[in-house]
């Protein structure tokens, strides 16, 4: 319940007051977040001498690189957020439940998460090398391919590798936010529905992920928009390679631009990225508030 | 009863390899001597000890500046962002002013929008201002993006703190700044040290912009410093040496979780739930 405010609003000062405190932010976000996205709008519709210009937007949207990183970009996006969603569910019901060693287990959670993705990626760069690092051996001894994979140097399992690194570092991450959602459903709920003999599976599937929609939602969100702009990992992992492989939008953005020098091209490139991302939002926004009415008790 | 509790067990030790394979294996490789690293195939368990790679680190790699630099950047950020997104989110949860949760719903979509599709647009401006390889460069784009995250956990957390005693203040005769910074911040403290971490976690990893506004050896982060060590060598691959470096700089960071991880959990949920 929002509570009313005693102080009335017509007293004297209080717009005054109220631009005092958030002009610092405003102005910070103004020119460091508005401006730039206005000055990639801006510059991706005109040509070299400042005049209107679409011949940005033609060139990348007939460019099969584009196309090419769009799809990349959203099935990294889908496929990895989906995996870490499913398995980081899995953990946080495990991690729900009574054991020795939970506190320091949730601990270790949080490594994954803190180290820099730069850096996870320097390391997997190793683990995935072919004839010395860990991985493709393990492969190889236990059978699962016929010779050590070499993960970096062919498309496909470069992909696989960014999805694989990524999984690493945002299952855990994933388990805890949904393990928050877990711990907010009241246990006489599920005291209730053992009372009336309901078995575990039916308690998960009547109780637990109906209540989990609005933490699963929000945690979706903001992982696949994350995941979505995914840039350090795969600059460092991948390089976009072999090949344009793995270039999602986020390095496609930044070859054109500062590899290239081709800013108007990385600018319509950018006005499209942010396009997709408001029409992820506007999905997002409007399922949820269906998705809420729906489970609205 | 028991098979249930035998499952729980393998599924946590399950969790615990998923979490901690690659950390073994990068640990391993750092105190082996380059002649059992880069055997092929590789030896899975310690054959050979040394801690060479991790005297070599600082003698080829500026680790030193890298972590002063990632240092001043964070902590400069973070300390900026806190006082700037402390007081938004006052004026939000407090005052209440017309137009409050359309700023906050601009601000959290706002934040979802990657640095890559503004970056060129703030280099240029940078290097029209000669603040590239500047400390500038990064503290203040990183204040901005920081600005979301920091401004929505501290406006829920104010929040519950009673409106009685702003009103009680204001009553006394304290102008709205005082109230905020003698009553609503002091209590707010836990959420301020909370987001204080995950801003100062954010900032210490950031890449594309470090990697970008920063073209002088000297004045690289950690992030960057680390992932570009591989290019200066022409020959060899010092995997040994990147991954003891890598481990080093994480060390920290652990340090921080350990310490601090009930404060973390419950900002990045509070971030995520309410939102």
């Amino acid at each position: 319940m929002p509570s009313k405010n005693l102080i009335p609003k017509h007293e004297r000062g209080y717009w005054r007051a109220v631009i005092g405190f958030i002009t610092p932010v405003v102005i910070f976000f103004s020119i460091f977040q508005i401006y730039p996205l206005l000055k990639n709008v801006w510059l991706s519709f005109t040509n070299i001498n400042g005049g209107f210009s679409l011949n940005s937007y033609h060139q990348v949207l007939t460019s099969q690189s584009f196309w090419q990183s769009t799809w990349i970009t959203i099935s990294f996006s889908l496929i990895s957020v989906s995996i870490e969603m499913f398995i980081g569910f899995i953990f946080a019901l495990l991690l729900n439940q009574e054991f020795k060693g939970r506190k320091a287990l949730r601990t270790i959670f949080l490594i994954p998460w803190a180290l820099p993705t730069a850096i996870m990626a320097t390391g997997w760069k190793f683990l995935l090398q072919h004839s010395y690092g860990p991985i493709p051996w393990l492969l190889y001894w236990t059978h699962l391919t016929s010779a050590p994979p070499y993960f970096l140097s062919t498309p496909k399992l470069a992909f696989i590798s960014i999805i694989m690194a990524d999984a690493w570092k945002t299952v855990p991450f994933c388990a805890l936010l949904l393990l928050a959602g877990l711990q907010a459903i009241p246990q006489d709920l599920y005291e209730a529905m053992q009372v009336d003999g309901a078995g575990w599976f039916f308690q998960l599937r009547k109780l637990t992920i109906p209540l989990m929609i609005p933490a699963i939602v929000v945690t979706l969100m903001f992982r696949f928009l994350q995941a979505f702009g995914v840039f350090d990992l795969i600059w460092v992992l991948t390089n976009g390679g072999p090949g344009n492989a793995t270039m999602a939008l986020s390095p496609f953005i930044y070859q054109q631009t500062f590899n290239w020098l081709d800013v108007r091209a990385g600018a319509a490139t950018s006005v499209m990225m942010a396009i997709y991302i408001l029409m992820i939002v506007i999905v997002v926004w409007t399922t949820r508030s269906y998705i809420g009415r729906r489970y609205a008790q | 009863m028991r098979l249930k509790r035998f499952f729980l067990y393998v599924g946590v030790v399950i969790m615990a390899f998923y979490c901690l394979f690659p950390i073994y294996f990068l640990v391993l490789d750092s105190f082996e001597p380059t002649s059992v690293s880069y055997s092929s195939p590789p030896i899975l368990y310690p054959v050979a000890f040394t801690i060479s790679n991790y005297v070599g680190v600082f003698k080829d790699i500026n680790l030193i500046t890298y972590i002063k630099n990632s240092t001043i950047v964070s902590l400069s950020a973070t300390a900026m962002v806190i006082l700037i997104g402390s007081m938004a989110a006052f004026a939000v949860s407090k005052i209440k002013f017309k137009g409050s949760m359309p700023f906050m719903n601009f601000l959290l979509i706002l934040g979802f929008f990657p640095a890559a599709i503004m970056i060129f647009p703030l280099y240029e401006m940078f290097a029209k201002f000669h603040l590239l390889n500047n400390y500038l460069s990064l503290i203040l784009p990183y204040t901005s993006a920081s600005i979301p995250l920091t401004v929505w956990v501290l406006a829920t957390y104010f929040e519950q703190i009673p409106t009685a005693l702003y009103e009680a203040a204001r009553v006394d005769g304290m102008s709205r700044f005082q109230a905020f910074y003698k009553i609503i911040l002091p209590l707010g403290i836990p959420a301020v040290s909370t987001v204080a971490i995950l801003d100062f976690i954010a900032c210490w990893n950031e890449f594309i912009l470090a990697l970008t506004f920063m073209t002088k050896e000297n004045m690289r982060t950690i992030t960057v410093g680390i992932s570009m060590i591989s290019g200066r060598f022409a020959y060899q691959y010092p995997w040994g040496e990147i991954i003891a470096g890598a481990l080093l700089v994480t060390v920290p960071l652990v340090i921080i979780i350990f310490i601090a991880q009930e404060k973390i959990i419950s900002g990045l949920t509070a971030g995520a739930i309410k939102g």
